[in-house]
């Protein structure tokens, strides 16, 4: 087993990962496991039909403080955290003027003066940055508390993760997007699979146990392949592919979690022009033909180049091929396009983003 | 004897026929194999060109000719059960090859220089 490469971090769950052979892969500044040893199929599966756990550590805390917190974020963030309760979770955007993404993330809501973000690992210095930059000059009545390195974070996701949790931790009665303190556990019924599932934020000892005790009753370890191919099939945005400095949330199809009835927030007056243009989109496609299409490949009507791919698998466990693309928004769903893989072009159909068959 | 290549292929001489496949370690590390694009019966390639590409669940990877040659069989067992070169893959040959210049197999790793590189 290779040593952890140099200049990349752990999470506390390294070491079970390694005990247990899992591959590993650089992510996000960190040496995440992408897979175990029954690979990236059949970890999927378990997640669609039992429960499987991620390791989520990598992800950043960021807890903003302060009278005014709800106000900056509102600023900050394409959506409207007034509009849910306190133990409530929402999505948020945070947008660059040109309406591009800086990242993605859920919002925690303690109450009004105390929300607690969790973003992604690759993005927690810049979310952070720009967050004290915004706070500089606007000078909103509230304080930035980056809280990623004391934090240890588990997914447990799938059809059987109440169960699952229960078992180690008790009766859980959570709704959908909503959290509890647990001892010095935060629970959060939560995720990125589409199925059902939780999250539990705690202490790297406490989080280490967790991990320990799911395992022993069954719950199956899961790596970054199976989390990006679980997201994709149900049609969740992922940053760096249907979400970058360069594609919108308009464009993404991600209105819901925009408010443009808010005074003023971020990337505004783009995301309302990008919204009258209609330019572009991001859209699903079926291939027609043999072929897996990859992030980056392009689009074709005959010789015109009308787009390109943004993430693109074989959903494990079936030959069906599905792929997101930027594309002309002129093309509606139901058009013929062409995807060019490699020296080839293979046929695939415009449809909705969501695979997942339920 | 099986000689490898630095990109994790490996190729066995069997009279005017050799047998390209992939190694083990490749095998491992690019986990579920979904699919692979195979070149056709007749089609030319030189020493390193990309003959086909494999596809695993995560990522699209090349493969490279270790010699020269005219592809003579392809195996289209693979087509619908790529999933075999998972299972056995120094027993699955992906291509065969005709009319190549035994001289180029000397740039190639031995197994024991392979398994230390």
């Amino acid at each position: 087993m290779k040593d952890v490469p140099f200049g990349l971090k752990t999470t506390p769950l390294y070491p079970i990962f390694k005990e247990m052979g899992a591959n590993f892969t650089e992510f996000g500044g960190y040496y995440m496991p992408v897979n175990f040893k029954e690979g990236i199929v059949y970890e999927h599966q378990a997640v669609r039909t039992k429960a499987g756990l991620f390791d989520v550590s990598h992800m950043g805390e960021i807890r903003i403080k302060g009278k005014e917190a709800s106000d900056f974020l509102n600023y900050v963030s394409t959506n409207n955290i007034k509009k849910i309760n306190d133990k409530q979770i929402q999505y948020h955007i945070f947008c660059l003027e040109s309406g591009g993404v800086i990242d993605d993330m859920l919002v925690y809501k303690f109450n009004s003066e105390d929300l607690w973000l969790v973003c992604n690992a690759s993005n927690q210095e810049v979310v952070y940055e720009h967050l004290n930059a915004v706070l500089k000059e606007k000078k909103f009545e509230a304080e930035i508390i980056d809280e990623g390195e004391e934090v240890a974070v588990i997914s447990i996701q799938g059809p059987e993760s109440l169960k699952m949790l229960s078992k180690v931790l008790g009766e859980i009665d959570l709704k959908y997007l909503t959290f509890t303190k647990l001892d010095n556990l935060i629970v959060s019924r939560s995720g990125y699979t589409g199925e059902d599932g939780f999250e539990v934020y705690g202490s790297t000892s406490e989080i280490y146990k967790l991990t320990v005790q799911l395992l022993d009753v069954g719950v199956v370890p899961a790596g970054l392949g199976a989390r990006d191919t679980l997201r994709f099939e149900a049609g969740l945005p992922l940053f760096g592919h249907e979400i970058t400095n360069f594609i919108s949330p308009v464009e993404a199809g991600l209105n819901f979690a925009i408010d443009f009835e808010k005074e003023d927030f971020i990337g505004k007056g783009a995301l309302l022009k990008i919204k009258a243009a209609q330019t572009k989109r991001v859209v699903g496609l079926v291939l027609l033909e043999r072929g897996v299409a990859r992030q980056g490949y392009p689009l074709y009507d005959g010789e015109e180049k009308i787009g390109y791919i943004t993430s693109g698998f074989m959903i494990p466990g079936t030959k069906d091929t599905y792929a997101n693309a930027l594309i002309n928004a002129n093309y509606k769903n139901g058009s013929v396009v062409e995807i060019g893989i490699r020296n080839k072009r293979v046929k695939a159909r415009i449809r909705s983003k969501r695979y997942l068959k339920k | 004897m099986r000689f490898y290549t630095k990109t994790d292929e490996w190729i066995k001489v069997e009279g005017k026929k050799a047998l390209i496949g992939i190694s083990k370690k490749a095998a491992e590390e690019l986990g579920d194999i979904v699919y692979l694009d195979l070149p056709s019966v007749g089609d030319q390639f030189d020493k390193d060109e990309a003959f086909g590409a494999i596809e695993s669940v995560k990522a699209a990877s090349d493969l490279n000719m270790p010699i020269g040659g005219k592809i003579s069989k392809v195996n289209e067992k693979l087509e619908d059960e790529p999933e075999l070169l998972n299972e056995d893959p120094l027993n699955e040959f992906i291509i065969e090859i005709e009319d190549f210049d035994e001289e180029e197999l000397k740039s190639l790793l031995k197994p024991a220089e392979y398994e230390e590189a």
